[in-house]
């Protein structure tokens, strides 16, 4: 008689409703069943490609995401939810993309780009930078890790494998970024009118 | 009853009678039952029959139709709206059914299988069902005890608690509290405008949880070790955690959404309450 | 221990991965340390904001790009939609006009759609508000709002034509639950107009608005069987 009420939906960093059926279709070559599978998917996947390497990469880092997933889609077996086999896959890319291009730069470098090290709160609020722009501002090594270990819950001993470094690198990365982080949480000034 | 039976008739010859009629019902058929004004108790045998007794105006008629695999009962009388009528149904355990009334007091106790019952002005108690369980009512309380796959409650006035349910549980009302209580739920939704809201039950890993207020307190009552990010929303209530639970975060400004990790933080649980209080409680 | 050796330690208490000597070693400190103990709060509070940053489409339609590449014809089928599904099927004449859209979103990422009545998913008035922390969509309650309004104002005629037709302690109760709803609408606006990109209040807002539909249709719909 009655549906079940569905009240607020949150889009929050929840992982897309996992398709099974979507997946194996998908896995037989069905392109539409890709396609929802992309769009159910699409937001985390960039977000993650614009957390770790930056706006101006995230498309093409999206795109060769979903692309390899189409070619290894054979290989999913199901013992994981999709969104999680998707998610790791994105990540090693990512990390492998970086590794390439990093090459003739340093790659944990010690320069704290622009941020403070002990920040304070601003003086003017409306200066302030954003939360995930303070993120995109962190030095290279202590923002994966973040980005991994906080934002997306990885844990030290998966991060250390996927970026080849030892836990305890990982760790103090962590712990640098988050100092480097405190000074930034308050929210950007509100918009001032809506239209 | 058999011994009331004569007793009653004899005493309103006038005005009631009884119906008493017993019918094969084919394997996996399902019931339905209209009623207008009155009650309707369900309770299950072994047997793959119906047995309805109904107590009413003599002027009304109750017929028992086996249609394929549906049951129906229905209340009728020429002219008008059938009066009163009290329903005993006797059923095969696992039976399927729709209950409907309007000035309806529903029960239902036994094995049934999935159920669904409505009514405006009248209290809903399952006991016993295992399969999923649809209720709802206006003006009544709503107890469901047991339940396994989809449990949906919808109240407007009336406490409602849900208990040894298992599954998917929503729940909805708004000028009365909800309680969940030894709920086995995979995801639970269940929100309230004015009233509290208790949830004693176990928190998945992977699971959906949302317990919502507008002017009431939501507890949540479990072990410490669950895996959970816990989301807290409120304006201007409070947040309170036992200790047990490590949260070093209480909310401080009104207006915060904050959200923490327990364990692997595996669960999605959101607390929210716009007023009231949120409590984190070690079961 | 130099304070910066206790401080660099205190990412690893947060996160649970002292074991019990160093852990009741740094307790024993944060006792007596008040810096520690701010800026352990403060690590604490950028945990919490991580958890809480919301997912991003991209601006562009990325899949045409990804279809070209692995073959596949870029027409896009049916758009999933992340909308909630058709709840109700209520067929007053009156409604079955009105196309209800609520996007009531704020920072953070928190957003309430429904729509009704016609099969394609509503194409959302968004537009991604560059910089602002987290959030995607602007508030679209002026549209939302007129839409909201018409089917409420809809049902509420409805429900005094019939209400006769109702017993009064039905309709004392469907009454007075439209109060508490009312009540609680009336202190959610007055607390957007104070916060108005708080993401809380905007979602709790548009549920308590669902709230208020969702029961004037079950009275209506009751008052309408009634006969």
């Amino acid at each position: 008689m009655h549906e079940p009420s569905v009240g607020a939906l949150t889009v929050n960093r929840t992982p897309a409703v996992d398709a099974a059926a979507d997946v194996a279709l998908a896995q037989s070559g069905d392109g539409h069943a890709f396609e929802r599978l992309y769009r159910g998917h699409v937001a985390r996947v960039h977000s993650l490609a614009r957390r770790m390497a930056g706006p101006d990469e995230a498309d093409e880092l999206t795109q060769d995401a979903f692309v390899r997933a189409w070619e290894k889609l054979g290989t999913f077996r199901g013992e994981a939810a999709f969104g999680t086999w998707l998610h790791r896959l994105a990540v090693n890319l990512i990390l492998s993309r970086r590794s390439r291009m990093g090459r003739d730069r340093q790659r944990f470098d010690d320069a704290d780009g622009a941020l403070d090290l002990k920040p304070t709160a601003p003086a003017r609020p409306e200066l302030a930078i954003d939360f995930e722009t303070a993120i995109a501002r962190l030095p290279e090594g202590a923002k994966h890790v973040f980005v991994l270990h906080d934002v997306e819950g990885y844990r030290h001993d998966e991060i250390a494998g996927q970026m080849g470094i030892a836990v305890g690198t990982s760790k103090a990365q962590l712990h640098r970024a988050r100092m480097l982080l405190r000074g930034h949480l308050e929210p950007k000034a509100k918009e001032r009118g809506r239209r | 009853m058999t011994i009331t039976v004569p007793v009653l008739l004899l005493a309103a010859a006038a005005w009631q009678q009884q119906t008493d009629t017993t019918v094969a019902v084919p394997r996996g058929a399902r019931l339905e039952l209209n009623a207008h004004a009155g009650a309707i108790r369900v309770a299950t045998w072994e047997r793959n029959e119906l047995r309805v007794r109904a107590v009413h105006g003599s002027r009304d008629q109750v017929t028992v139709e086996v249609r394929g695999s549906v049951v129906t009962v229905d209340a009728s009388r020429r002219y008008g709206i059938p009066s009163f009528v009290e329903y005993d149904l006797t059923v095969p355990r696992g039976m399927a059914m729709e209950l409907g009334g309007v000035e309806t007091e529903i029960t239902v106790e036994g094995p049934v299988g999935d159920i669904t019952a409505s009514s405006v002005e009248g209290g809903i108690a399952i006991r016993g069902a295992t399969g999923s369980v649809s209720a709802n009512s206006v003006e009544g309380d709503i107890v469901i005890q047991g339940g396994t796959g989809t449990i949906h409650v919808s109240g407007v006035d009336g406490e409602i608690r849900v208990s040894d349910a298992k599954g998917e549980v929503t729940v909805e009302t708004v000028d009365s509290d909800i309680t969940l209580e030894n709920v086995d739920g995979t995801s639970v939704d269940a929100g309230t405008v004015d009233g509290t809201v208790i949830y004693r039950g176990t928190i998945h890993d992977g699971g959906r949880y949302r317990f919502t207020s507008h002017d009431g307190d939501v507890l949540l009552e479990v072990p410490e070790t669950i895996n959970a990010t816990i989301s807290v929303a409120t304006f201007e209530g409070s947040f309170e955690a036992d200790p047990a639970f490590k949260v070093q975060i209480t909310q401080t400004r009104p207006g915060k959404r904050f959200s923490f990790v327990l364990g692997n933080g595996s669960a999605r649980v959101e607390l929210e309450s716009f007023d009231g209080g949120i409590r984190l409680i070690r079961r | 221990m130099t304070p910066d050796q206790w401080t660099a330690r205190l990412s690893e208490y947060l996160d649970g991965e002292l074991d019990g000597a160093e852990r009741q070693a740094l307790d024993a400190h944060l006792d007596g340390c008040a810096d520690c103990r701010d800026t352990l709060a403060e690590l604490q509070r950028v945990t919490l904001r991580a958890t809480a940053l919301s997912d991003r489409e991209p601006a562009a339609d990325l899949w045409p790009g990804i279809a070209a590449r692995i073959g596949l014809p870029a027409a896009t089928a049916a758009r999933v939609s992340r909308l909630a599904p058709r709840r109700w099927s209520f067929t007053l004449p009156q409604l079955a006009a009105a196309g209800l859209l609520l996007a009531a979103v704020g920072a953070g990422g928190l957003w309430l759609a429904q729509r009704s009545w016609s099969p394609e998913p509503a194409a959302m008035a968004r537009e991604p508000v560059a910089g602002a922390e987290g959030s995607k969509f602007r508030l679209t309650r002026n549209e939302g709002d007129d839409a909201y309004d018409r089917a409420v104002a809809d049902l509420e005629r409805v429900l005094a034509e019939n209400r006769s037709r109702l017993d009064t302690a039905t309709v004392r109760v469907l009454e007075e639950s439209l109060r508490t709803i009312d009540r609680a609408l009336a202190r959610a606006r007055t607390a957007l107009d104070q916060d108005p990109s708080n993401s809380y209040l905007n979602a709790h807002l548009a549920e308590t608005m669902r709230r208020k539909l969702d029961l004037l249709r079950r009275a209506a719909a009751l008052a309408t069987a009634s006969s």
